[in-house]
């Protein structure tokens, strides 16, 4: 196989909560030993309920915000030492799609200065034509048309899925590598959000770019990841992986059994069916207080004694990776 | 309410409207977010309204509790509210006292967005206490704290310890569940739900859902569930209106309505929403864009974007035709007199 383009290794994140008179300063464990490969020209997707810090693995791999531990490697080189040029054409190479369109975008300024802003650091000594030229060329890519009437628009004129689409060409206008897409849909009307994630599909063909899709609901996960592979987050770590349609078939960790359980399926007669999702609490461990040894322990059903201590390692199945101690899982 | 006499009571259908109009009127131009629509709520059933955002599905429920936000306006028909007990009672035409004996204690709603409904520096309990003697003025302690702890037992929520809690102690899933104990709290005969699930994961949401259902089975509350999520409708609700720019394209009992999807939209909604099981090849967006009510349409108002559109579609604007017991479409598919084409 080829040689992963982003790699996460060991990363630990830790938020600190400001203390006050009666308590100390207190730290939140976002992240725990989490290592993830990205390669060239697939889609990952990132599923996990909120809080549960996929979002942070998005802004670590943009380097958006730097992790308490570990590295991150770019076409196996550590981003944190990178400098010049290299660290130059990282930046390009990886982009971000923010959730809300609408704050992503500068309103006081049109399309156009938009979308030409990045193309100009880039390369200082390009005409105006030529910026014009592209700009134009990356929003028929995106399918705004026409482009000339949009470029002139500002952010408030435009839909919200016409919206997705400028923050779409303005991160493929520096021909990047991968693009992490944070929640792309989920403010989208039912109706355009295959269209979003078609277009995302059809940016990964014909240009090669690999995505990292980030979201919280599964069957859009499945759409998208088709072919590619989905991971699945628990409390800041990464509990399985795996190729998409295995993961979905056969599900190896309680959790994800729980997760594929709870999403509706919009046919009333396989909806209507009693099912029970296997799970023991409703409610969340607190990030503060967790110690070592399972996360999910308090919630799954299974639950041995010896998940409650220590470090949990990963089962490796074909194209799967497991984080748990089950004994049956094959 | 002294209007009982002017109306017939309906003992199958608790909400009825009656060739409703909402408008917001502004300076320039004036935006209907509900046109002419005709509809009766079963009693204790759980119906579902789906649309997309600005299809016009809150506006068409605050109306139920006359809360409609300036500038709207009802600007046609009537809202009727027929109680349990044999009063009729026209929404709209309440008077201020009137109103407070009836919402909350008739009618009450779980908002969008826990998270932002409950006062941040007050415990739970003095929340309740607060509504609770709004609306009864008598009370006595001894019966708000029993009635509390009755309604948070209903939501599985541990109430001695809940209702010493102020909200940020409360996980979201929690906070949610204290909302619907909120609306519980005066004995209502029907709940309107705006989006109750949105921000909250699928798990707490298959919760909070199995613990609506019960309530709707067990305690015989009329649930009026505001989404854009037709999977869950497909799991939880009886009956499902479609709505799309302000109007009801399609009703009916939602075996049928998934079965038969009589009305392209609904076809097309169904096909938009991805799902685990479904082929990938079937799942298809709707093409063009959400129709923006500001602009005044002739014919359909889905038919810019329709599959299945016909010259008639453009120029003439659907009727509402039975196809069924129950069961209404807007669409000149079903509308054989006139139609040209076949």
């Amino acid at each position: 196989m080829n040689n992963p383009i982003i790699e996460l290794k060991d990363i630990d994140m830790n938020f600190a909560r400001r203390g006050n008179l009666l308590r100390g300063e207190r730290k939140v464990h976002v992240l725990k030993k989490l290592n993830l490969e990205i390669y060239p020209g697939e889609i990952l997707a990132v599923v996990g309920e909120s809080g549960c810090g996929k979002t942070t693995v998005g802004k670590i791999i943009t380097g958006l915000l730097k992790p308490s531990k570990g590295t991150l490697l770019y076409n196996g080189d550590s981003v944190y030492k990178l400098i010049g040029f290299g660290n130059k054409e990282y930046k390009a190479c990886v982009q971000f799609i923010q959730q809300d369109s609408y704050a992503a975008l500068n309103p006081v300024r049109t399309i156009f200065q938009s979308l030409s802003a990045p193309i100009r650091v880039k390369n200082r000594h390009i005409s105006q034509e030529e910026i014009r030229r592209l700009v134009l060329a990356n929003l028929v890519k995106v399918g705004l048309t026409p482009p000339e009437e949009i470029i002139m628009k500002y952010p408030h004129q435009l839909s919200g899925g016409q919206r997705q689409r400028v923050l779409m060409a303005r991160a493929i206008s520096l021909d990047p590598k991968l693009i992490v897409a944070d929640e792309p849909v989920s403010m989208i009307d039912v109706s355009l959000r295959l269209s979003i994630l078609n277009l995302m599909i059809k940016l990964n063909k014909e240009m090669n770019i690999s995505f990292v899709y980030i979201t919280h609901d599964l069957a859009t996960a499945r759409y998208i990841a088709n072919n590619g592979r989905i991971a699945v987050m628990y409390l800041g770590e990464i509990v399985e992986i795996n190729e998409v349609n295995d993961l979905l078939q056969n599900p190896r960790h309680p959790y994800t059994q729980a997760l594929i359980a709870s999403v509706p399926v919009p046919d009333p007669k396989i909806a209507k069916l009693d099912k029970k999702i296997p799970i023991k609490s409703m409610d969340l461990m607190n990030l503060e207080k967790r110690d070592d040894g399972c996360s999910f322990y308090p919630r799954c059903p299974y639950g041995f004694e010896a998940c409650k201590h220590g470090e949990i390692p990963y089962k490796s199945i074909a194209e799967c990776r497991v984080k748990c101690i089950k004994e049956d899982i094959k | 309410m002294e209007q009982t006499n002017k109306y017939i009571y309906d003992k199958d259908n608790i909400i009825e409207l009656d060739n409703l109009s909402i408008d917001y009127v502004m300076k320039h131009v004036s935006l209907r977010a509900n046109k002419n629509i005709s509809l009766k709520i079963k009693r204790n059933s759980f119906t579902a309204f789906v649309g997309e955002s600005g299809s016009g599905k809150t506006t068409l429920a605050v109306s139920f509790i006359d809360c409609l936000v300036e500038p709207g306006v009802i600007s046609e028909g009537q809202v009727l509210f027929h109680s349990k007990n044999g009063e009729v009672i026209n929404i709209n035409k309440l008077n201020d006292h009137e109103k407070r004996n009836f919402r909350w204690n008739k009618i009450s709603m779980v908002f969008q967005g826990a998270q932002s409904s409950l006062n941040p520096v007050m415990t739970i309990y003095s929340q309740f206490k607060e509504t609770y003697v709004q609306h009864r003025p008598k009370a006595k302690e001894e019966e708000i704290k029993a009635k509390s702890t009755e309604v948070l037992k209903i939501v599985n929520l541990d109430a001695p310890r809940i209702l010493k809690m102020y909200p940020h102690e409360l996980s979201g899933g929690m906070k949610q569940r204290v909302m619907i104990a909120f609306a519980l709290i005066l004995d209502p005969e029907l709940i309107i739900l705006d989006e109750p699930t949105t921000a909250l994961d699928v798990i707490t949401q298959e919760y909070i859902f199995s613990i609506l259902k019960n309530i709707n089975k067990t305690l015989g509350i009329t649930m009026v569930l505001l989404t854009h999520d037709i999977a869950i409708v497909a799991r939880y609700a009886d009956y499902i209106a479609v709505m799309y720019g302000g109007e009801i394209m399609e009703y009916g009992n939602v075996d049928e309505v998934f079965e038969y999807k009589y009305h392209p939209y609904t076809e097309g909604l169904i096909r938009a929403t991805p799902s685990l099981i479904l082929p990938l090849d079937e799942m298809r967006p709707i093409e063009g864009n959400p129709v923006s009510l500001v602009d005044k349409c002739i014919g359909c108002i889905f038919a810019p974007r329709c599959p299945k559109k016909f010259n008639r579609c453009e120029i003439e604007e659907p009727v509402t035709v039975t196809v069924k017991t129950d069961h209404y479409v807007k669409c000149h598919l079903y509308n054989m007199e006139g139609n040209t084409h076949e």
